[in-house]
């Protein structure tokens, strides 16, 4: 068999964090209870009409500047027909042969070269608005619709075909996510629907000049299965070619129990969506100035802030993290303004902060000052100005509590001794027991951590390290230089 | 009864002076109005329901306002009558169609918002062709209203029950709306005045849609001033329109007195020397820059070479964009539901025993030339023709004021039509008058001009005018003139007999 | 005015499969004995309109552009009024014969 390699192409649907719904004012949110999020337009009802919205608009194009695409000044809404119970109007209003975006790629880094970029070409991006849900009524033979997603806005994510491994594509979607959520488009939830990927696969030659006919495994919503779900039918086709059979156009669901495809539905025939420039809607002009701010505004993407950071010597783990999570990415930048060393911002704010915010479930305590005040302590960790141990107690309390770090280190006494204080009571503590001090001099090294108990019960606050030394020297009887 | 109220108030602006002084009770002009109705629409056969105690309700409301000294609105205490078509919460809205048999909706359009902010009372919901496919009122599961001096002639559509409750007296002011001539020709069959704003100009909010660019609700009443009276109150940006124009709304009852001396008609040619004109139909228009130019107007002659582009490019338009809109008709949500084997077959055999023939036709036509392989050489080709025809009206409208055209090739349609009855073109090639003003956005109104006698029957003809974009003031201005000085007007109030 | 004056353009050819396909995109329904005569009707009336065709090319005026909205929420319909209508009411939700929902 001739050598076949697989061509992937991903359209993404991405969720946008509006308040309402594209075309109405229906409020728009997760979890609602069936059809109470619905308004006459939501439902097709006759004489309804379609109004967008602008934070929608707004926020397609904060995503589309940051992935380099071209804006196009002014596009179309088109409508899409097609007869489905979940489409309430008979047709979906999308973009058609006029999307506001085209071009740009989705950076991320190579899983086969850890600490590269990869660059997945994107083809458009457009808006279109959302279908509502279904599922099957067990009592009868019908279905049961809720109507609460219809009409929610969403932005289509389409690449070029030009992913050639199951990897890359998990990776380049998960490079998607980390974009959306850390620019505030979207929470992306993948439970909740707010991220759905489709994957078209096709195996040709290599150095084919067309592709082969390819096949789309529809909504996939987790990294790892979209994984695993692509290489199950890569493995599908190769078996179908090898048996000399012909691939043929399908729409295609993942099993994750038996780790296979499953031929959902045939395509013959191409569906013909009878696409019409929506005539309830006048052309879309996107202002040059939103252009303008939302290119200023995109920083660094987290895929190439990531492998920096990396490369800078921050565990691979916590410069993803740092990168991708949206809050702690600002978290990041905002310490990191106020002149942190990166690497250290990094460390403490993927692992420590990380840790404390999660376990809280919540923003961190002060509002707009938690940012400055993460930064001062961790100027302490730069300079050395306080040990680890007292920082950590500092930052527990700080995400808790609406209070300064320097107000908690006096509250719990955290200031620490300084070294004559420290060298007077190893002094005392070696006078008080002879006996102990002299096994420690006899080889019995264990019992400095009997001293050490006590010298720190002392001492709280102290740098365990300078406490340690010192009572060293006073057991060992060496004179302390003040 | 209704009658006696018309008589003593024959402006829709001057009811509504009298109900706002106190002189007369909105309740009072509401039951006459209701009792008028019951007597009458048997025969007439306008209405598709009378709310009853929706118009009580409103017309108490009006006069307590009154009572408390507070503004009730320019229109206070004026009966009105919609055409199924606009959205009315708690009454049926069935869109003259089987597959919306029973829909009540949950909220109100524009137009029924606006009339009760106005003070209007609204008293019930007219018949038309089914979701305004049509122009003779015969396309519908209930029979035509009659039309006002022949039992032999159909009383034009799709406004038809809208045309028939003025002309019968039944309401002074009926909402129609206009697609292709929709409101136009149904107000020449009557008599009575029918304006189709300019595109815009009034909210689509809460009108049921048939082709979305180019259908426009279009006021009707016994004479301009009315129509004008009721334009100004529908008029204006609303923000739940996209397409719903930003721009101000004029003082259109007092356009009305505005003279015309000075300015200039122009008078299309082709569209009188066209095959099948009737010779009455050429005399109103002729009449018509008569009575003009007697007005101090300039009357030049001009040609639209595009004309037999019209009718080709608004029923590829308009049949697609209807094909689009009632894609949601599928017995899911809302309407009738006609059970088949499995979903694709309930939707079909919903949709096929939901719509009549016109209906269905224009819906199989209307996917044919949006369907891949044709949407180019149809729909591409008719989006370019559109083009062209409004620049050429644009350009004529640079070098006249108004332009004067008939209204429809005949006085009216006769009810045996013969072998035209086979022929779904033969309704089609009748829209050509109209459609341009569709097809180019522009205001148009047809007014009472003339006449034809055929049969025993005195047949009213209206002329037609076509304005600039916003050109509706001039519009008034001048369809007034034709009014005072030719004074066609309705025909006379007559007892309908059983 | 007449449409048989307009003969003289070629019809357009519409065969049984076609006016099937175009009904089953319709999702309308056609009897048996009435797919004929349909069919003929179909035929004359875009046979007619394919003159479209013969309009000179002319860029459209540029429309203004839409204007958008605030994202501020309006109060959603109560669900017993989006359901009133329903034909086939299975509360919370609407009743619709069985399909398969991929999204």
């Amino acid at each position: 068999m001739t050598d076949l390699v697989p061509t992937i192409g991903l359209e993404i649907h991405c969720r946008l964090a509006t308040r309402t719904k594209l075309f109405s004012p229906c409020p728009f949110s997760f979890g609602a209870e069936p059809n109470t999020l619905v308004d006459p337009y939501t439902l097709g009802l006759p004489g309804t009409l379609p109004v967008p919205n602008a934070a929608a608009v707004r926020l397609a194009v904060r995503l589309a500047a940051a992935l380099g695409c071209t804006i196009h000044p002014e596009s179309r809404f088109a409508r899409k027909h097609y007869f489905y119970p979940d489409l309430p109007k008979g047709y979906q209003i999308t973009q058609g042969d006029e999307p506001y975006a085209t071009g740009g790629a989705i950076v991320f880094e190579d899983p086969h070269a850890p600490g590269t970029l990869a660059r997945a070409p994107l083809s458009r991006i457009h808006l279109e608005e959302d279908a509502g849900k279904s599922i099957h009524d067990r009592g009868r033979d019908r279905a049961l619709v809720d109507y609460n997603r219809a009409g929610a806005a969403l932005v289509e994510i389409v690449t070029r075909p030009a992913l050639d491994d199951p990897k890359r594509a998990a990776a380049c979607f998960r490079a998607l996510r980390a974009v959306v959520r850390t620019l505030g488009v979207s929470d992306a939830n993948m439970q909740e629907g707010g991220l759905r990927c489709d994957a078209n696969v096709s195996l040709a030659p290599r150095g084919a000049k067309v592709l082969g006919t390819r096949c789309e495994i529809k909504n996939v919503n987790s990294f790892r299965f979209l994984e695993a779900a692509i290489r199950a039918e890569i493995r599908r086709q190769r078996d179908l070619l090898a048996r000399g059979e012909p691939v043929v156009q399908a729409t295609v669901g993942y099993d994750e129990d038996r780790d296979r495809v499953f031929v959902m539905r045939t395509k013959e025939t191409a569906a013909d969506y009878r696409y019409l420039p929506d005539p309830d809607l006048p052309p879309l002009s996107i202002p040059d100035d939103w252009i303008d701010r939302a290119r200023r505004a995109c920083g660094e993407l987290p895929a190439a802030r990531a492998v920096r950071l990396a490369a800078a010597g921050v565990p691979a783990d916590l410069a993803r993290k740092v990168s991708e999570d949206p809050a702690l990415a600002r978290l990041f930048e905002q310490v990191v303004a106020e002149g942190v060393d990166e690497s250290l911002a990094a460390k403490w704010i993927a692992g420590e902060v990380g840790s404390l915010l999660a376990r809280r479930a919540g923003p961190p305590a002060g509002g707009a000052a938690f940012a400055a005040r993460l930064a001062t302590v961790l100027g302490w960790v730069a300079s050395g100005r306080r040990p680890a141990a007292v920082v950590r107690r500092v930052l527990a309390r700080m995400v808790e509590r609406d209070e300064d770090p320097e107000r908690i280190v006096a509250d719990e006494g955290l200031e620490g001794a300084g070294a004559d204080v420290i060298a007077a009571v190893a002094a005392r503590l070696v006078a008080e027991h002879p006996d102990q001090a002299a096994a420690f001099r006899g080889g019995n090294t264990k019992i400095l951590g009997w001293f050490m108990g006590r010298a720190m019960r002392a001492l709280r606050g102290s740098d365990p390290a300078t406490v340690r030394a010192t009572l060293e020297r006073a057991l060992r009887g060496e004179e302390d230089t003040p | 009864m209704t009658t006696s109220i018309l008589e003593a108030f024959p402006d829709a602006g001057a009811l509504a002076g009298a109900v706002r002084r106190g002189a007369v009770r909105a309740e009072a002009v509401a039951e006459a109005t209701l009792a008028a109705i019951e007597r009458l629409d048997p025969t007439v056969g306008a209405f598709l329901h009378v709310a009853v105690d929706h118009a009580l309700a409103a017309a108490r409301r009006t006069d307590r306002i009154v009572r408390e000294g507070s503004d009730p609105g320019p229109l206070a205490g004026v009966p009105i009558a919609l055409k199924d078509l606009f959205v009315t919460r708690g009454i049926p809205t069935t869109a003259g169609s089987r597959i919306l048999a029973g829909y009540v909706p949950p909220y109100d359009g524009h137009a029924a918002s606006a009339l009760a902010r106005a003070g209007a009372t609204l008293v019930g919901k007219v018949t038309l062709d089914e979701f305004g496919m049509g122009s003779n009122g015969a396309n519908s599961p209930v029979p035509a209203p009659r039309h006002p001096t022949s039992d032999d002639h159909w009383p034009g559509g799709s406004s038809s029950g809208s045309a028939a409750a003025v002309a019968f007296g039944l309401t002074p002011l009926a909402l129609g709306t206009d697609t292709g001539g929709s409101v136009r020709w149904p107000a020449s069959c009557a008599g009575i005045v029918g304006l189709k704003p300019t595109y815009g100009r009034i909210s689509r909010h809460g009108m049921i849609a048939f082709a979305s660019s180019l259908d426009q609700a279009g006021p009707m009443g016994r004479t301009v001033r009315c129509v004008a009276h009721l334009l100004a109150v529908l008029a204006g940006r609303d923000e739940r329109d996209a397409t719903s124009l930003d721009a101000p709304v004029g003082d259109y009852p007092a356009a009305c007195e505005a003279p015309v001396a000075g300015r200039t008609v122009g008078v299309v040619r082709r569209a009188l020397d066209a095959e099948g004109v009737h010779p009455a139909v050429r005399k109103t228009v002729a009449d018509t820059v008569r009575a003009l130019e007697a007005r101090g107007a300039k009357a030049i002659t001009l040609d639209l070479p595009s004309m037999d582009l019209w009718v080709p490019t608004y029923y590829v338009l308009a049949c697609a964009e209807a094909a689009s809109n009632l894609a949601r008709y599928d017995g899911m949500r809302y309407g009738r539901r006609v059970e088949g084997r499995d979903l694709a077959e309930t939707i079909a055999r919903t949709r096929a025993q939901g719509f009549g023939p016109e209906v269905r036709r224009r819906l199989l036509v209307g996917t044919y030339v949006l369907r891949k392989d044709n949407v180019d050489a149809y729909y591409g080709a008719a989006m370019r023709a559109r083009a062209a025809i409004a620049a050429e009206l644009r350009g004529a409208l640079d070098r006249c004021d108004v332009l004067a055209l008939p209204v429809g090739p005949q006085p009216a349609v006769r009810r045996d039509a013969g072998a035209d009855a086979d022929d779904p073109l033969a309704d089609y090639l009748r829209d050509v008058f109209t459609v341009a003003a569709n097809l180019a956005g522009l205001p148009a109104i047809a007014v009472p001009a003339g006449h034809a006698d055929e049969g025993g029957h005195r047949l009213p003809i209206g002329v037609q005018l076509v304005g600039r974009p916003l050109g509706e003031p001039d519009l008034f201005a001048f369809a007034a003139a034709v009014e005072r000085e030719i004074g066609a007007g309705p025909p006379p109030l007559r007892e309908a007999t059983p | 005015m007449s449409a048989r004056a307009l003969d003289t353009l070629s019809p357009v050819p519409l065969a049984r499969d076609d006016l099937a396909a175009l009904a089953a995109l319709a999702r309308i329904e056609l009897r048996d004995d009435e797919t004929d005569t349909i069919r003929g009707e179909i035929a004359t009336v875009v046979t007619y309109l394919a003159r479209v065709q013969s309009a000179a090319a002319e860029p459209p005026a540029a429309p203004t552009p839409v204007r958008l909205r605030g994202d501020t929420p309006g109060p959603p319909l109560p669900r017993d009024e989006a359901l009133a209508a329903a034909p086939d009411p299975a509360p919370p939700f609407f009743g619709v014969p069985p399909f398969i929902d991929d999204a």
